[in-house]
């Protein structure tokens, strides 16, 4: 490998550790977080945008993490006047398409938090899919995903 | 001939300067008085350019006995002497809770008063989920948020005195053969804008954005004023 080749490499590197990527085979997961919650609350809620980058559309079967007993994917939304939630089974990305989880919409719920989960630390989650491979995400835990935040103080 | 006269003399100051004259004090009048009516109520009129919805007439929101944060009483008499914002939620909410209340911190940080103000409001987080939400929880759980902010709960049907009268909805979504009750409650995620007076002046509805309720409860207060 030339050095401008690692050189560049290191430069994408740094690049993405604003954004970190984790990927299997056929889809690429980016900006995986988790907005901090008081210590006291035993959810919490994963964003992210996955990619698919395969020609075929893929289910994601299931989630699971380490640090809660049950990870689910639920879609928010605005129906009889209250925001719903209903839980995603077999969340389908379309052949090279790609899906956002975010606040207001699809979303990662992480229920019945095991242990103390401190602003940012990271939540390791595994997704299994339908194709056999799995995916390890770790959702980086910050205050929010706007930059402009980042002066955010504790009081 | 002068009797003619007289009568057209008296004629002109009857049918002008009289009516004229009437008239005139009759619009001061009408305007001095429309002028009282618009500085005593502003009920007839809303302000205008806002993101939220303002109640044309205030609703007194009446008979609910509900426990804080720290098990005092919350009830029409804590919503009296300032402005208060009101959001329905759980601590168990993933999503739109805790946005909601990341949002009023933000919020909170652009108020021109400072606690114990003229004009400074309080915010209620109101849980639905008594079951789960026990007056510790609640207050650990806001207080990250600000520790200005206050927690509350209570009996269901002391909770359905208040969200009925606000047409706030929530439900519960069993989950099956759960022991660790996680389940997921669903409600309605409008913050409540009560006035000094313990009446709801405003709905704001989501997406919620700091800047905008900012804008908005400065627009509102103004035009309603603190007391």
């Amino acid at each position: 490998m030339s050095l401008t080749k690692r050189l560049n490499l290191l430069l994408v590197a740094f690049l993405f550790s604003v954004n970190i990527v984790h990927a299997s085979d056929s889809i690429k997961v980016i900006n995986a977080w988790s907005p901090e919650a008081p210590p006291v609350a035993k959810v919490m809620a994963g964003y992210m945008t996955i990619d698919n980058l395969s020609n075929k559309d893929i289910k994601i079967l299931s989630a699971k993490s380490d640090l809660f007993k049950r990870v689910e994917i639920h879609l928010t939304e605005m129906k009889d006047g209250m925001m719903r939630m209903t839980e995603q089974k077999n969340l389908t990305i379309k052949a090279k398409s790609h899906v956002e989880l975010k606040s207001g919409g699809l979303h990662m719920m992480l229920m019945g938090k095991l242990k103390p989960i401190k602003t940012g630390s990271v939540i390791p989650v595994t997704l299994t899919l339908d194709n056999g491979e799995t995916v390890n995400l770790k959702l980086k835990v910050k205050v929010s995903d706007k930059l402009e935040m980042m002066h955010h103080h504790h009081h | 001939m002068q009797s003619e006269q007289s009568t057209k003399k008296k004629s002109f100051s009857q049918t002008v300067i009289l009516p004229v004259s009437i008239g005139i004090l009759s619009l001061v009048a009408g305007l001095w008085i429309s002028q009282q009516i618009l500085i005593n109520n502003n009920d007839s009129q809303i302000p205008k350019n806002l993101d939220a919805t303002v109640l044309p007439n205030a609703r007194t929101l009446i008979d609910f006995n509900l426990f804080d944060q720290n098990e005092k009483p919350f009830s029409p008499a804590q919503l009296k002497g300032q402005w208060s914002f009101l959001f329905f939620g759980f601590t168990n909410c993933p999503d739109v809770c805790p946005t909601t209340l990341k949002v009023m911190q933000s919020m909170w940080k652009t108020l021109p008063t400072k606690m114990g103000e003229k004009g400074h409001p309080k915010l209620y987080f109101v849980s639905v989920d008594p079951q789960r939400d026990k007056p510790e929880t609640l207050k650990h759980y806001v207080q990250y948020f600000n520790p200005e902010f206050n927690g509350v709960t209570g009996k269901f049907d002391e909770l359905d005195k208040l969200t009925n009268q606000i047409g706030i909805l929530y439900g519960f979504d069993e989950k099956d053969g759960d022991k660790d009750l996680e389940y997921i409650v669903n409600h309605s995620a409008q913050l409540i804008l009560v006035d000094p007076k313990g009446r709801m002046r405003a709905v704001i509805s989501p997406p919620h954005d700091a800047k905008t309720i900012a804008a908005n409860f400065q627009t509102i207060r103004t035009f309603y004023g603190d007391e």
